[in-house]
């Protein structure tokens, strides 16, 4: 496109303002015999004060001052631009516009000047940067797990909305106008002196392009902020129901809980996902407190975990002859090695990160609590993520009591008779839903434990991103354990059609490593469509008759 | 993708020594520094190219701690080669090798062959373990022995190359079946009965089924 580049350079370069009075024969024109073109003669002698003083690297700009062009048609026909220009940074922009694939969209969308190039790329700059980072929280599950962050950005996103909005009809208008007018003008412009001059047909090509271009800058300007108000609507409709539902449990349903949990509506409320400034309330009411973990209790063992991690911190970690006070020593360590690999991807729970402290302390207190279990692996991603919806010591009540359940305790004490119940448990129960899947499955040697360790251990934090995983948590505490097999099944529904067409290692790596991109909608669809009973037995009928085979063998 | 063999690898070790970087390193060819903490078993897979032939890798990356031992114990079987891993930086890890080799050995066919790795190679400074006790260990038990370090990358393809150059020479001699399955080895689909040295290898398609049920 060789005639047609500079010409655009010649467009956006000079924020000129409108041309409607111009006309090319009152211009002062005269042919230059070296550059072969038509210029603009001096009206007066250039200034004699000093330019300011040159860029490094363009020495043409001065070539140009001495060959004897004045400043001043120039200066004429940006009147009425903001401020009248020295020639240097109207040379740069050209080459912020070849640069930028889009200027005018970003200058629109900023409201800046088009001239402005610079800074708008800053800024468009940073919103892909807010945009990316944004999908990064949103990909990881973790944006919408601070509701105060939350109604934060919808204030801000409500701003935008109306800065975008509200003045665009007009604002856009002028802007527009401001555009075409501009660089109506620029094309009367003297080009380069190192260019041809241009034909009168090449000149209206070059008219006709540019306004070609301005236009298809306008149209996706449109299309794009159409489908951000969009997505700006679902976002503030989505908070409007998160704050509907907040007001719903914070007023009729916290003050009333024994007499209304079981209630149909508030199970339905549930089943839809806690607020998540109501979660943490709830999951504690949910839980309960068989084990009677009182504040002084809590104290006491908090305080034994803290001067044993004070004592490994500085190296000399009581090696007393005693099993318990050595299990807790050893409990200690693991921690230590753990808590920094728990989440990494939030950088909350690292050294330096500020729930580091808590989440060791937290797994310490339980390894005082119960040295009979001590630390196994998981723990600590369960431990965190009550730790994300509640207060230390709360998440330690409801981590005791949690780990106190009868299905979670078994994992826990590593009960093999137990998980190998639960296990022929679910295998009946994915026969019983996903036949061509089970099928499938077995015939390719993937047994449930090796996902499902990694899934139960940590209930499904570590494997789902993790507003996806508190919402299995909400059911869960709703339900029961017979939820997480649900929720199980749920996600091979979810991929069933993708999981029949993998061999052994595909399967038993999407099942370690399940998409970042899970959407929970679509898995409580999933979830919906299965059930954790056969026939008239029930998910614990059916874990009971695992446990006693009888002589008519494990469940089918 | 099509394989002459297709070979099982575990992987194992005290928690914490680099199991799943060293794994990461050999698959991705990268390295995490905070890497996630392995719940049970991970899988890697990657193809090798030995003595001109296609050899597929499946590992299975365990879980470390010891009380989940239990768990993965059922892990070993059918595996055609396992990498025992230590931390240069942990004499602890070291230690309790006698105890992961008993039960490697306890839960495999008798065949598998052995890697010794202390990790961490990177971090000379904080050595813990010494490069001839490693060896002496490997001596006394009749392993290979290689340090490598899942940082710099050093001695990572070696070692699961080596594991795996080891295995096929028991092939050639004759000391796998590689009819049976429970020895960690499968035959890839296009492979002939005649190159396999006269034993049938039909039906077994290009999907894993071994080691797991």
């Amino acid at each position: 496109m060789g005639g047609g580049r500079p010409s655009c350079c010649c467009h956006k370069s000079r924020s000129a303002p409108s041309a409607s009075g111009l006309c090319v024969d009152s211009l002062p024109l005269v042919y230059d015999r070296r550059t072969r073109q038509l210029r603009l003669q001096p009206a007066v002698p250039p200034p004699p004060a000093a330019p300011p003083p040159p860029a490094p690297g363009k020495p043409g700009l001065e070539e140009e001052r001495d060959s004897g062009v004045g400043e001043s048609p120039s200066s004429t026909l940006q009147q009425g631009a903001a401020a009248p220009r020295p020639l240097r940074p109207r040379r740069r922009l050209p080459e912020q516009h070849l640069e930028s694939s889009a200027p005018t969209t970003a200058c629109t969308r900023s409201g800046r000047p088009a001239s402005d190039g610079g800074s708008s790329r800053d800024l468009s700059a940073q919103g892909a940067a807010a945009a990316a980072a944004d999908k990064a929280a949103k990909k990881r599950g973790i944006s919408g797990l601070f509701s105060r962050c939350t109604s934060l950005t919808s204030l801000t996103s409500l701003a935008s909305l109306t800065s975008s909005t509200g003045d665009s009809p007009c604002r856009a208008a002028r802007r527009n106008s401001g555009l075409q007018a501009g660089s109506m003008g620029l094309i009367l412009e003297p080009r380069p002196h190192h260019l041809p001059a241009k034909s009168r047909a090449e000149e209206s090509r070059h008219r006709l392009e540019h306004q070609r271009m301005l236009e298809e800058a306008r149209r996706r300007d449109q299309k794009d902020s159409k489908s951000r108000k969009k997505a700006i609507q679902a976002q503030l409709k989505t908070e409007h129901s998160l704050a509907q539902s907040t007001k719903i449990w914070n007023q009729d349903i916290l003050p009333n809980w024994e007499k209304v949990r079981h209630t149909r509506k508030v199970s339905d409320l549930w089943w839809n996902g806690l607020p998540p400034s109501v979660r943490g309330r709830v999951w504690m009411l949910a839980l309960g407190n068989d084990l009677h973990v009182t504040p002084q209790l809590y104290k006491v063992y908090h305080q034994e975990a803290l001067s044993i991690l004070r004592a490994a911190a500085q190296g000399n970690a009581p090696r007393s002859p005693c099993e318990v006070r050595e299990a807790k020593t050893s409990s200690v360590d693991l921690i230590r090695l753990d808590v920094a690999r728990t989440f990494p991807q939030l950088g909350l729970f690292q050294k330096g990160g500020p729930y580091h402290d808590l989440l060791h302390e937290l797994l310490g207190t339980y390894a005082c609590y119960r040295p009979d279990v001590g630390y196994i692996q998981g723990m600590s991603f369960i431990a965190a993520v009550l730790l994300l919806n509640t207060d230390p010591e709360d998440a330690f009540v409801c981590f005791a009591n949690l780990l106190n359940r009868p299905f979670l305790f078994s994992f826990f004490q590593l009960d093999q008779s137990m998980m190998s119940a639960y296990y022929a448990t679910y295998t009946a129960l994915l026969r019983e839903n996903l036949p061509a899947l089970w099928q499938h499955m077995e015939a390719e040697g993937v047994t449930p434990d090796l996902y499902l360790v990694d899934w139960l251990y940590t209930l499904f934090s570590k494997s789902l991103p993790l507003d996806v995983a508190c919402r299995i948590w909400d059911v869960f505490l709703r339900d029961g354990e017979a939820f997480l097999a649900r929720a199980a099944l749920g996600i091979l529904h979810l991929y069933d059609e993708q999981l029949r067409s993998m061999e052994f290692i595909n399967l038993a790596q999407f099942l370690t490593g399940l998409p970042d991109d899970l959407d929970s909608e679509a898995l409580f669809k999933s979830i919906t469509k299965v059930h954790t009973s056969i026939g008239r037995q029930t998910f614990h009928d059916l874990v009971e008759r695992s446990r006693r085979p009888s002589p008519l063998g494990s469940p089918r | 993708m099509s394989y002459a063999y297709l070979f099982k690898y575990i992987i194992i070790g005290d928690t914490g020594v680099g199991k799943s970087c060293l794994l990461l390193q050999f698959t991705d060819k990268r390295f995490q520094p905070v890497h996630d903490l392995t719940i049970g078993v991970e899988f890697g897979a990657r193809m090798i190219t030995i003595d001109g032939k296609q050899v597929k890798l499946q590992i299975w990356d365990t879980a470390g701690q010891e009380a989940f031992r239990s768990i993965t114990r059922s892990y070993y079987r059918g595996a055609a080669g396992a990498l025992l891993v230590y931390d240069i930086t942990r004499r602890d890890t070291f230690n309790h090798l006698t105890t992961w080799l008993e039960d490697a050995r306890q839960h495999s066919n008798s065949n598998m062959v052995i890697m010794l790795i202390g990790n961490k190679s990177d971090l000379e400074s904080r050595r813990d373990v010494k490069r001839e006790e490693g060896e002496a260990f490997a001596r006394e038990h009749g392993l290979i022995f290689m340090e490598t370090s899942a940082k710099t990358a050093a001695n990572v393809e070696e070692a699961f190359i080596n594991t795996a150059k080891e295995i096929y020479e028991k092939i050639q001699e004759g000391v796998f079946d590689i009819n049976n399955e429970a020895n960690g080895i499968k035959l890839g689909p296009q492979h002939s009965p005649a190159a396999a040295g006269g034993m049938a290898a039909g039906g077994l398609g290009g999907s894993q089924g071994g080691g797991c049920c």
